[in-house]
């Protein structure tokens, strides 16, 4: 069934960070990441619960670092991204880049751009 | 090994171990450069974004599955009992598990979730069947709809997984149901309901079947979009 596949805008947002840090993604990078690319500053409860439901649904695995001192002797946890993963946001992507054929938006004035971060 | 705190043991609680101590350990990296009230209003905010939909998830399915035993299900397993018509309980049994599970996959895992389509889809075939059987007291009528439902489904490929955590979860229900109901001393009254509902017996059945159900969901649903690569 097609509407399984579907990925919201923030998963999206996910996995694209996810993929952009490559072998260093992790949360608090991809928390950084996020802010720097996108202006958004989302809760760190908002991308835990994210990552876990699309652990849940194969698109993304973990992998576990070395403890750090600075994280009180705890362990990163590396995301990376499945091929389904891959293909799901490809999947996503693509039906975006349909619905933006013909519609000049990426050109706009870019306080126009802005007006829509604010 | 670092020293496990009660606020992390607290999140492993509805993260699991390994990813709680990963959500600490982020934090507590982020809390460097900032505040310690910072790290509380992140710690509260991460747990509230954790729990609030499980728990939601539980209250609501109990609290319908109380009504709906109830007013529907409790009388006709009583007409049930006096008859003798054991597969009637059954199936009594299976209808109030239902009752519970819908309401808890729906808010837990959304409608686009397979199990909870699958749960949705049974509930009107479990009624159906209850109030034909009601009607016709036909033990075979119930039976032929037992065995041939399931039996579809399996035959469905992509359903097939998705009826694992509902079956798993609906068989531990109606057991426990069987069981533990029959203990007596637990029946209070409950605003809003008619009869003494048997309080503790219900929310062992419904923590049960909770468990279990996330438990098989993500055993038998983890790759959901296996598949998508190769489609």
């Amino acid at each position: 069934m097609g509407t399984e596949r579907t990925l919201g805008e923030f998963e999206q947002i996910v996995l694209l960070a996810v993929l952009r840090l490559g072998d260093g993604a992790y949360g608090v990078t991809i928390l950084e990441e996020i802010a720097a690319r996108t202006g958004r500053n989302p809760a760190p409860g908002a991308l835990y619960t994210t990552l876990h439901r699309m652990e849940d649904k194969g698109l993304v695995t973990f992998r576990d670092g070395a403890p750090t001192a600075e994280r009180g002797g705890r362990a990163k946890r590396f995301v990376q991204v499945t091929d389904e993963g891959r293909a799901a946001l490809a999947s996503a992507q693509a039906a975006y880049r349909s619905l933006m054929e013909g519609l000049d938006l990426l050109s706009e004035p870019a306080c126009f751009l802005g007006a829509a971060h604010a | 090994m670092p020293k496990t705190s009660i606020s992390e043991s607290l999140l492993a609680l509805f993260a699991g171990r390994d990813r709680a101590a990963a959500i600490y350990g982020d934090l507590t990296e982020m809390a460097a450069t900032r505040s310690r009230l910072w790290f509380a209003a992140a710690y509260a905010r991460t747990l509230l974004s954790l729990t609030w939909r499980p728990l939601t998830a539980f209250f609501a399915g109990a609290i319908l599955y109380a009504f709906l035993y109830d007013r529907l299900v409790f009388p006709a397993m009583f007409v049930f009992a006096l008859a003798h018509l054991h597969i009637g309980e059954l199936i009594g049994d299976v209808t109030l598990a239902l009752f519970f599970l819908v309401p808890f996959a729906a808010i837990r895992y959304g409608l686009r979730d397979r199990v909870v389509q699958l749960a949705f889809a049974s509930v009107p075939v479990a009624v159906g069947v209850v109030f034909i059987g009601l009607a016709w007291s036909i033990p075979e009528v119930w039976i032929a709809f037992g065995l041939l439902v399931p039996i579809s489904i399996v035959a469905a490929t992509p359903w097939r997984r998705s009826l694992v955590p509902l079956a798993v979860s609906c068989t531990l229900g109606a057991i426990v149901l069987e069981t533990s109901f029959h203990v007596r001393g637990f029946d209070w009254a409950v605003p809003g309901l008619r009869s003494l509902f048997p309080v503790l017996p219900a929310f062992f059945d419904v923590l049960a079947m909770a468990i279990l159900f996330s438990w098989s969901h993500r055993r038998f649903q983890r790759r959901q979009f296996a598949g998508a690569a190769h489609a």
